[in-house]
């Protein structure tokens, strides 16, 4: 499989000791979604810094397309274009001439850059925003905004650092199907996100990060398995007894909401044909299933017990 | 089409540099009053105040008033508001932007000089305007002044910049812009003549000298070929100096 990024040995300390990125090793597949997840100060930031040559590595490389990364590449900054967390270069244009002026000095002609702006817009939802100065914009538009223009030009590698961030639902959702139609023609994303939740819908690989360094990386389904992730049945209005059968499938407790929830396993099956026994059910108000998600994930690493988990059955 | 075949020529640095200014003269749509207001109202303020107390003056007293407010307009917004402004776009990492793209670091940087430059136009018009109904002194505005504006706004926006990138703070950077801009205007405005010699001495090392003395010379005429050929060239020498400090201390990667 032919790699748009290779990361090898990365480490980037700071003085006073601090270790931002510490042996990072990863490839990122051309026309792949790649997920950076972690917490404040995991070290996403950095690494993506150092993946657009605005920092240098203090050992290892960075390759782009096989060729080494380095600070001022021409090569790069016509491959890579970088959505970072607030596009303050732009806040007195209006978001049609901050999708065009990029565009342009990315190389494209005036008028093509001028009409990509406005197919950008309608893409994204906003056709109408497109003659409004990004500074007077509501935060999730300014962010729009930035995103819009990274997309200027369609540039063959896109990182964009939290871009669903303060974007409503209605809008968050045309952001996640333009991502997978970039893939579809053949993008390759580097996504820095805190929400795991939508990200796992366009992922194909993840890497978790922690204190500078990669504590996961694989498919969402691969680290599920990889971290024996349970299927859970949560029951609202169990009685003594529900709990009782319950506890001979696995761990049971009590959720925040006085629902119990019940770890099971391999034994889904056979579980749910216990609890739904007419003898068992009648007192129960509601039955979920509960599988896995990339959040859970997230959150074993990151020390939660227990977090949201996505509803795919009821 | 696959992704790499998409890759883009990088645009032409002339064809960069124009989108960049456009992208720095933006500004003016939300901030153009500000831009007017602060360029114009403290040299014009001073043209008035000296004509009021000093009554009618010679010729090339007068021409010294009026270049050396022209110069105090360029210097209010390229080295006091630039330098706030700059160390505010470091701080905050809005070079990142320009940094990413395929535009040579020299069309960013020098985009944002000639802006702050441009900022400062509406403020010399009302200076030489203003200063040519006080003192009734002919002046020769010709085509020879765009070069000379051009040096003395990419010398004195560079002293700004350099203020803007190398301070700690937006605060700190507006503190010693204001602090500089207040040399420009004393060395500036007063002829060498009232000043004690070690000043004049120490004028000869910052550029706003040898742009009063340029445009003094432009504006009134009949200054010989060497003070032109020293004067611009200094200011030239200045201009590209001072440029290329910015465009390394701006570049600089972490």
């Amino acid at each position: 499989m032919a790699m748009a990024y290779t990361v090898e040995h990365l480490r980037k300390s700071y003085p006073g000791g601090v270790l931002a990125s510490d042996d990072l090793c990863f490839s990122v597949a051309k026309g792949e979604i790649f997920g950076v997840l972690g917490p404040n100060g995991a070290g996403k930031s950095t690494l993506v810094r150092q993946m657009v040559g605005l920092t240098r590595p203090s050992s290892g490389t960075v390759r782009l397309f096989g060729g080494a990364v380095r600070p001022h590449d021409a090569r790069l900054r016509r491959s890579v274009s970088f959505l970072a967390q607030s596009p303050l270069a732009l806040l007195d244009l209006t978001v049609a001439e901050a999708i065009a002026y990029t565009g342009m000095l990315r190389g494209l002609p005036a008028t093509a850059a001028r009409t990509e702006a406005q197919q950008l817009l309608e893409e994204l939802g906003i056709g109408d925003r497109g003659r409004r100065v990004i500074g007077r914009l509501s935060g999730g538009e300014h962010r729009l905004a930035g995103l819009a223009s990274a997309l200027a030009a369609d540039p063959p590698v896109l990182i964009l650092d939290e871009p669903t961030n303060e974007l409503d639902p209605v809008i968050r959702t045309h952001v996640w199907d333009m991502l997978e139609r970039r893939r579809r023609l053949g993008t390759t994303i580097v996504l820095v996100t805190h929400n795991v939740l939508e990200a796992e819908r366009v992922v194909d690989r993840v890497a978790i990060m922690a204190r500078g360094r990669i504590a996961l990386l694989g498919t969402p389904e691969e680290l599920k398995r990889q971290l024996h992730l349970h299927v859970t049945i949560e029951l609202a209005g169990a009685t003594q007894p529900v709990r009782a059968a319950a506890a001979e499938f696995g761990q049971v407790w009590e959720d925040g909401q006085g629902k119990l929830r019940v770890r099971v396993g391999k034994d889904l099956g056979r579980a749910l044909q216990r609890l739904t026994d007419p003898a068992l059910f009648a007192g129960i108000e509601s039955l979920r299933v509960l599988h896995p998600s990339l959040e859970d994930v997230y959150l074993s690493v990151h020390g939660e017990e227990e977090g949201h988990a996505d509803v795919r059955a009821v | 089409m696959s992704a790499q075949s998409r890759v883009l020529s990088a645009p032409a640095a002339g064809a960069s540099f124009w989108v960049l200014l456009r992208m720095q003269l933006s500004r003016l749509r939300r901030s153009w009053r500000q831009y007017v207001v602060v360029s114009s109202a403290m040299p014009t303020g001073i043209v008035l105040l000296l004509r009021a107390m000093s009554g009618p003056v010679p010729r090339d007293v007068a021409l010294q008033v009026i270049t050396g407010n022209l110069v105090l307009s360029v210097a209010i917004t390229s080295i006091a508001m630039l330098a706030q402004q700059v160390a505010w776009m470091k701080a905050s990492r809005t070079f990142d932007y320009f940094r990413t793209l395929p535009v040579p670091s020299a069309a960013v940087v020098l985009s944002i000089l000639v802006a702050y430059l441009c900022f400062a136009l509406p403020g010399m018009a009302v200076v030489l305007f203003v200063g040519r109904l006080l003192y009734g002194v002919g002046m020769q505005v010709g085509i020879a002044l765009v070069p000379a504006v051009l040096l003395t706004g990419v010398a004195l926006s560079g002293i700004g910049a350099v203020i803007g990138l190398l301070s700690r703070t937006d605060q700190l950077a507006g503190l010693l812009g204001n602090m500089v801009m207040m040399v420009v205007l004393f060395l500036g405005i007063i002829p060498a003549a009232r000043v004690p010699a070690a000043v004049t001495a120490i004028s000869w090392l910052i550029p706003s000298t040898y742009a009063v003395h340029l445009l003094m010379a432009l504006l009134g005429g009949g200054a010989p070929l060497w003070e032109w050929l020293r004067d611009g060239g200094a200011l030239l020498l200045w201009a590209l100096a001072l440029f290329t400090w910015v465009d390394r201390l701006s570049y600089r990667v972490d």
